[in-house]
This record gives C-alpha cells, sequence and structure tokens, in this order.
C-alpha cells in the first residue's frame, strides 16, 4: 500500500469509529416534560416544637408562653400554616439543638411538615436567650439558626420578631407581625392619631390636643409619625410626633411655603425628602421638598385638584390623585413631575392610591353607586380587578411592609373601622371595635 | 478528507523510503490522522449537539394489548408482556440507575443510517383499536374515578410514540397524569406567586421504583430563589414517586397559573 492510501485508509476508519460511537446519541430522544400546576396547598406546613428549659430556671419566660406567641408570628401570615401537636411523628419538644445534620427528617415529612422549628431557651439573671433552629425536611437542610439575647420580660413581646424571622428563612420575605398601624380616631370626642399592634392589640393614643388631626404618615424607619393638624384660625400644617430618641417632635417644614396650606406629606422611601400637598392661587398642588424644607420643587402646575401622593417603592415614582380629566382618578408621574400618564379609565371616583412594597400594585379606593370598593392595579394599567368589595364603603388602604396584607377602612358595621386582609381579598380580620370612627390607616415599616 | 491532500509525491513508494524522508512522512501522516479524528469529532458534536450525550437510555416501547388495558373488562395487568414495568415491590437490587428488563429487542441500530426512532412489536393480532390520546386519559381518570380537572397537565412535547402512527403509550399516559398529581399535591404556592409569570424547570432523575436520586437540578431558574426552592422541595416532598415507565431523567416545568 501507498502512504497515501493508507492515510486515507486510516482517516476513513477513524471516520466511521466516531459514527459508530454517536449513534445512540442521534437515536436518543428526551423523556416528556411534566407540567405541574398548583394544587391546594397555599402555605407552607411548619412543625413549631416546644422549646427546651435548659436555664437554670426560666420563670419569667415560660416554654408553653412563647410558642404560642411564635406561632401567632408565624401564622400572621398566610404563607405559612403550623401544625397541630398530634400531627407530630417527632417529639413535641425539642431534645437537642441540631448541628448541621440530623437523621429524622423522614419522620417529619411523613408528619406531613415540609419545615422544623426547633429551639431551646435558657434565662440566668433576668437575661434570656433563645436559640432557634429552622429545617427544611424535605432536603433535609438546615435553613436557618441563630440566637436572640433579651431581657426576659421583654422576650415574649420580641417573640414576634424571631417569628418573622423564621418567616424570612422559609419564605424569602419576612414577616410582618412585629408593625404597627397608625390610624385616625374620634375616641376621645375629637380626631386624634392612634397607634396599635399590627393584630390589633395596645391600642393607644399618641395625640391629645385640640387641632383636628389627619393623614398620619410614618417616618422611613418607624422613628415618628407625621401627621395634619388643622388648628382653628390658622392654616394646616404638618407635625411629628416621635417615636424614637432620635426624631424631634414638633412642625416640621414649618418655613416653607409659608402662609400656605400644608394638607399632606408623604415620606419619600429613604426619608431625606417628601411630597407635600399645598395649594397655588386657591388651587391645591403637589411639590416636593427636602426634609429640612430646603430644595421645595413643585411638580404640578394645573388649575386641577392633585393631592393624595405615593411613592414608588424605589422613590423613582409618584402615584397621585388629579381631577384634570373631569372626574377624580390616578396618574403616575416621574418624581422630578415629568411624564404624567393617567393610570385608571375604569369608574367615576378613583382616589387614595397606596403602591406596593413590592411595586408591583397600587391599591386605589374605587366609587359604586355610593360607596367604594378597594381595586388593586399594576402600573402599567393592564391588570385591575377587586379585591374588597362590600355594599359599604372601604377605603384608604395601606400595605404592609412584606406586602402580604392591606389594611384599610371600613362603615361596613356603621361606624368607621380598621380591617386588615390577605392581598388577594381573603381573611379579613378587624382590628379595632367600640373606639368611635377610625380611619386613614397606615403601616408601619419594619422595625429597625 | 485530508488524508487526500498529500503533497508527498507519488512516485515515492514504500521501499524507497529513507530513515529521514520515512520519519518526516510518517509525521506527516501522523498530523493530518489527528487532524482529521479532530475534524470529524468537532463535526459530529456541532451536528448533533451537546445536550444530546444525556446517559437516559431509550425509552422503552411497550407492547400491550389496549383491550385489556381498558376498564370494562376487569383491570388485570396488560398480558402481552410481562415486567411492563417494576412492581412498587420489591425495589431493584443494583441501587443505581436501572432501565427496565428489555421487554423486547430494540431495533434500534441498524447497520445502516441511523432511525431516531424505535420499532415497536406488537405481538397480538388482529391490530387492537387506534386510541385517541384524550381517550384513554379518560379511562384511565374514569378507573381512578377522579373528575376531568378543569386545568389538565399539558405536555410539553408528545410523548415516545408507539407504532410510529402518532398514539400515545397508555401507561406513559396514565403515568405522567399521576406524577403531575403527586407532585402538585406537595407544592406549596403562597397567594403572591399563583398565577405570576413565574417558571422553574426541573431535570429530576427517577430510580425504576420512583425514588428520587440526589436532588432535582434547576435547568431554568425562575428569577426568585424562594419559588426555585419551593419547586425542587415539592419534588423531594413527594419522593417516592409513582415508579416511571423507565428510571433516568425527567424535565419538570413548574407553572403557578390556575
Amino acid at each position: 500500500m501507498t502512504s497515501l492510501s493508507r492515510s486515507r485508509a486510516c482517516s476513513g476508519f477513524a471516520a466511521v469509529a466516531i459514527l459508530c460511537a454517536a449513534l445512540p446519541v442521534l437515536a436518543q430522544e428526551m423523556n416528556p416534560t411534566i407540567e405541574v400546576r398548583p394544587g391546594g396547598l397555599t402555605a407552607h406546613r411548619v412543625a413549631l416544637q416546644q422549646f427546651a428549659d435548659e436555664g437554670p430556671g426560666s420563670a419569667s419566660l415560660q416554654p408553653e408562653k412563647l410558642r404560642e406567641a411564635l406561632r401567632a408570628a408565624l401564622e400572621f401570615t398566610s404563607s405559612v400554616v403550623t401544625l397541630p401537636d398530634a400531627a407530630f411523628l417527632g417529639p413535641v419538644e425539642t431534645e437537642t439543638l441540631h448541628g448541621s445534620r440530623r437523621a429524622d427528617c423522614q419522620e417529619w415529612r411523613t408528619g406531613g411538615a415540609d419545615v422544623l422549628v426547633e429551639g431551646v431557651i435558657d434565662e440566668t439573671n433576668g437575661r434570656a436567650r433563645v436559640q432557634v433552629g429552622v429545617w427544611d425536611v424535605a432536603r433535609c437542610l438546615r435553613l436557618f439558626s441563630e440566637s436572640y439575647v433579651r431581657p426576659a420580660a421583654t422576650m415574649p413581646r420580641y417573640a414576634r420578631r424571631i417569628g418573622d424571622d423564621i418567616v424570612g428563612a422559609i419564605t424569602g420575605t419576612r414577616g410582618a407581625s412585629a408593625t404597627e398601624i397608625a390610624f385616625i380616631t374620634t375616641d376621645t370626642g375629637h380626631r386624634e392619631v392612634a397607634l396599635m399592634d399590627s393584630g390589633g392589640s395596645n391600642a393607644r393614643n399618641a395625640t391629645n390636643s385640640n387641632s383636628v388631626k389627619a393623614f398620619p404618615a410614618w417616618l422611613p424607619g418607624g422613628g415618628g409619625i407625621l401627621y395634619t393638624a388643622y388648628v382653628t384660625g390658622q392654616q394646616p400644617a404638618l407635625y411629628v410626633t416621635a417615636r424614637s430618641r432620635a426624631v424631634r417632635a414638633g412642625s416640621l417644614l414649618g418655613n416653607v411655603l409659608e402662609g400656605e396650606p400644608k394638607y399632606r406629606g408623604v415620606f419619600h422611601p429613604t426619608g431625606e425628602s417628601l411630597a407635600l400637598v399645598s395649594s397655588v392661587n386657591g388651587s391645591s398642588e403637589l411639590f416636593r421638598v427636602a426634609r429640612d424644607g430646603r430644595r421645595l420643587k413643585r411638580l404640578t402646575f394645573s388649575p386641577s385638584i392633585e393631592v393624595s401622593p405615593t411613592w414608588s417603592p424605589d422613590g423613582e415614582q409618584i402615584a397621585f390623585v388629579s381631577d384634570r380629566s373631569g372626574s377624580p382618578q390616578i396618574f403616575v408621574m416621574n418624581a422630578d413631575g415629568t411624564d404624567k400618564r393617567r393610570l385608571t379609565f375604569q369608574g367615576g371616583y378613583n382616589s387614595s392610591p397606596a403602591w406596593s412594597p413590592d411595586g408591583r400594585w397600587i391599591a386605589y379606593q374605587t366609587r359604586l353607586d355610593a360607596q367604594f370598593d378597594i381595586w388593586l392595579i399594576d402600573p402599567s394599567g393592564e391588570a385591575n380587578f377587586p379585591i374588597v368589595e362590600h355594599p359599604r364603603s372601604d377605603e384608604s388602604p395601606s400595605w404592609s411592609p412584606d406586602g402580604r396584607r392591606i389594611v384599610f377602612s371600613s362603615t361596613r358595621r356603621g361606624r368607621a373601622d380598621i380591617y386588615t386582609v390577605d392581598r388577594d381579598g381573603s381573611n379579613l380580620i378587624r382590628l379595632t371595635r367600640d373606639r368611635g370612627d377610625n380611619t386613614h390607616p397606615v403601616w408601619s415599616p419594619y422595625p429597625e | 478528507m485530508k488524508g487526500g491532500d498529500v503533497t508527498v509525491s507519488s512516485a515515492i513508494r514504500l521501499e524507497d523510503w529513507t530513515y529521514e524522508r520515512g520519519e518526516r512522512e510518517r509525521q506527516e501522516i501522523r498530523r493530518r490522522l489527528i487532524g482529521s479524528l479532530i475534524g470529524h469529532a468537532v463535526f459530529l458534536v456541532l451536528l448533533f449537539g451537546l445536550p444530546s450525550w444525556s446517559p437516559a437510555p431509550l425509552p422503552a416501547v411497550v407492547s400491550i394489548d389496549l383491550l385489556a388495558a381498558m376498564p370494562s373488562p376487569a383491570p388485570s395487568a396488560p398480558r402481552a408482556a410481562p415486567k411492563v414495568t417494576p412492581p412498587a415491590t420489591p425495589p431493584p437490587a443494583a441501587p443505581a440507575v436501572v432501565p427496565p428488563a428489555p421487554v423486547q429487542k430494540k431495533k434500534v441500530l441498524p447497520r445502516e443510517a441511523p432511525k431516531p426512532r424505535a420499532k415497536p412489536v406488537l405481538k397480538r393480532s388482529p391490530k387492537p383499536p387506534q386510541l385517541d390520546y384524550d381517550d384513554v386519559l379518560a379511562s384511565m381518570r374514569d378507573e381512578l374515578g377522579e373528575p376531568t380537572p378543569s386545568a389538565e397537565p399539558v405536555l410539553d412535547s408528545p410523548p415516545a410514540p408507539a407504532g410510529g402512527s402518532g398514539r400515545v403509550d397508555p401507561v406513559l399516559a396514565a403515568w405522567l397524569v399521576s406524577v403531575e398529581r403527586a407532585v402538585r399535591h406537595s407544592w406549596v404556592t403562597p397567594a403572591q406567586y399563583r398565577n405570576s409569570d413565574l417558571r422553574t424547570s426541573l431535570v429530576v432523575t427517577l430510580m425504576a421504583d420512583g425514588r428520587v436520586l440526589g436532588e432535582p437540578e434547576i435547568a431554568r431558574s425562575s428569577g426568585d430563589p424562594h419559588f426555585d426552592d419551593n419547586a425542587v422541595r415539592a419534588v423531594m416532598q413527594a419522593s417516592p414517586l409513582p415508579p416511571p415507565p423507565q428510571a433516568g431523567d425527567w424535565p419538570f416545568l413548574f407553572n403557578p397559573t390556575d
């Protein structure tokens, strides 16, 4: 054979060898895809153990009370339900905190849990320590582990924040049970700013004076509450009631637009500036101003009424109410006042917009006949649907900081009361009872 | 073929090689041979695509007497072929991915040009009536006592055809329904995820008895790590799944729209 034909033959054999090796590849097919749709499970099922008491004597911090406080915090969000003890296939009380491995995941899974919360507590000299472990028993993986130290007497209340952390570890979004709601009440005979826990307990007044109060708004960080006060003989003005030492109570923006009414202020998400509703030549207009009163900028220039600003969570846009088109409707503009566009086209009276923390929805009230319902619209205006519908009036929506629930005011039982509801309209809970008319609720930010 | 592109003079013959010239030529031949092998390898990889190199074996085409599989006569196991799917007991001895015992000869590797489809073997005659996929699903549902769901599990691509006529293997169809139901019942979808546009694609390695091997791999993330996590958990929580028609990699798509 010549070297030429030999080299050709070698190449030829190599090609055939590769081709034969590739045949199984050619002949294979992928298995068909299984498309899974949502079933009935809308919440994670958590086995919450009773924490073991390792302290010399937890007189003030009792494991049963701590467990119930944690359970309430976990179930504050509809994303989590806790299993009853009868369903536990493992021990009801934590025997020992596990490190990075555990052998009983299958047992918990068989009992119907997909998450297990274990913990130990101990208390010495009035200080309590709670150590928590959160396990994904489907993958047998520890999701979260933390140690909390507080004065023993405050620990049961602090359990709400621990529960919120656990919800965050399970779902990715921190829970909001350890938050508050500010609102306006006529409890004392005249309108005052009031406060209560997110579950309705601990309601008390934050102001007490002769002026009429309106439009409460939280300082970012929750250190204070901004509100409008109508003092007889004066223009309405803005005031802050402090909840932490870092915040100075008293009037706000007193040196801005002097002589003009300041109807309402709403803080930018960073707290550095505010959207302000004031007046020019008798017509209400929107402004933006730094917290110290500098850099006042007018945002609207129309003879129509512009009120009710709400910031997008990134602080880049403002939704507001204007009747420039002939009836009160919701508009959106950039934070510098440019690019105003109308958002709502359905219904003859749309107001009180509130932008969700994830930026994807604006809750608002819309009038049908003589009463209002609460609807959601997305910022592009494409999706628009009701979440609270009732023959009596439902108004003033405000979002929880985790975006899972909405607080609003309703006259369904006669007097105005504050209610909260899931963002899909389910799980309605009434928060106020027998304390006059309660309106304009605003949900606090996460505690710092 | 590079082997043909020879610049060595054709006048040189084997018996004329001296040591130096022979060495040079042998080097040239080696070079050309290696170049040829590389060229062929690259060509074939590009042609057939890397994802094809999956270890999953061919789908087994099962010979089934469709009349026996229908519910109206006593629904006994298909008579046609033994070892259609491994029964729930006992698990296979080898824990590794085990293809089911070959039901019939797979005439897949002919000597000539490769065929992508396996030829089926229907042992019985007369030929059973050709059934529509929806009929088979409906009959399976009747047998299981389930109402027709409003949102039926949608198949991304048609399953491996039996008989080359586009009809669906009913054992595969029934398994697809039952495995979707098993995973759906373990899938947690909180309100903010329902009817969103998030989608997660997983590849799950199933053993012959339905157990999940290892952890599902995320083939395509939804962009939300907790949504992805819930999909992985759903599969792990549902394990062991109903035993699949064959062990291997099975793709899952999680779609939270009602």
